[in-house]
C-alpha cells in the first residue's frame, strides 16, 4: 500500500452492519456534515464517528535492496457519541457499553483495504467526565508496508 | 483501492429506529424538546382573553 487507510471504507462497515437503540449516527470526521451534525441539536444519538488515523514507522527502511519497502502500523480511532441520559434508558453506562460491543464486532479481526493484517485493539479510552455528551474513543491498529513506486 | 461499500456523496447516514440506513441529508433533525406549560382553562382566563361585546345603548 500507498497510500492512507480510507476512513470511509471502515465507517461504511460500520454503517452498514451496527444496529444500535434508536436513530445513530455514522460517517466520518472528513464528511462535509460532521461538524453540523455533532453540534445540532436533535441529531441523532448515538453517533460513532471514524475521525482520524495515525501511521507510525517500525522500521527505518534500512534493508535497501534496489526498492525501498517500508513497514509500520496504523492506528484508527473510532469515537463514540451519546447522550448521557436518554429518554427511556436506564443506564447511561449501557449505551457506552452498546457502542463497544457492536464496534469491537465489526472491526476486530477485519481487514481493511491496503492492510496487511487484520485490525485489533490498540487501546480504548473514555472521554472527560465532565463532558455534556460523553464520548468513547477505541483505537484499532493494523499494520501497513510502503513501498517505492 | 479503497473501494467505497456504499456511496455517500461525502455525507454521513442515519440508521432509523426500523432499521433502514439512509443519507442524513434525507433525514429532518427530531424538534428539540421544548417546556411547554399550558394555563388551566378556567372562566376568568376565558374572559379575560375573550373581547366582550359593546353593551347596546339605550334608546331614548
Amino acid at each position: 500500500m500507498n497510500d492512507r487507510l480510507s476512513l470511509k471504507e471502515i465507517s461504511d462497515r460500520i454503517a452498514l452492519n451496527v444496529v444500535l437503540p434508536g436513530s445513530t449516527h455514522y460517517g466520518t470526521s472528513f464528511d462535509r456534515d460532521y461538524v453540523d451534525k455533532i453540534q445540532q441539536p436533535g441529531s441523532a444519538m448515538p453517533q460513532v464517528w471514524v475521525v482520524a488515523q495515525r501511521f507510525t514507522a517500525t522500521d527505518d527502511g534500512s534493508k535497501y535492496s534496489g526498492l525501498i519497502r517500508q513497514s509500520g502500523k496504523v492506528e484508527v480511532v473510532v469515537r463514540g457519541l451519546f447522550q448521557r441520559y436518554a429518554d427511556g434508558q436506564l443506564s447511561g453506562e449501557q449505551a457506552a457499553n452498546d457502542i463497544h460491543t457492536a464496534v469491537r464486532q465489526q472491526l476486530l479481526g477485519w481487514m481493511p483495504t491496503g492492510a496487511n493484517r487484520p485490525l485489533v485493539w490498540g487501546s480504548e479510552k473514555d472521554g472527560q467526565a465532565t463532558e455534556s455528551f460523553p464520548t468513547l474513543d477505541m483505537i484499532f491498529v493494523t499494520e501497513v508496508d510502503y513501498q517505492g513506486e | 483501492m479503497n473501494e467505497h461499500v456504499y456511496p455517500s456523496a461525502g455525507g454521513s447516514y442515519v440508521r432509523l429506529p426500523n432499521g433502514e440506513l439512509k443519507l442524513a441529508d434525507e433525514v429532518k433533525p427530531e424538534a428539540a424538546p421544548v417546556a411547554t406549560v399550558v394555563p388551566a382553562a378556567s372562566e376568568d382566563v376565558q374572559e379575560s382573553a375573550t373581547p366582550k361585546a359593546a353593551k347596546p345603548k339605550a334608546q331614548a
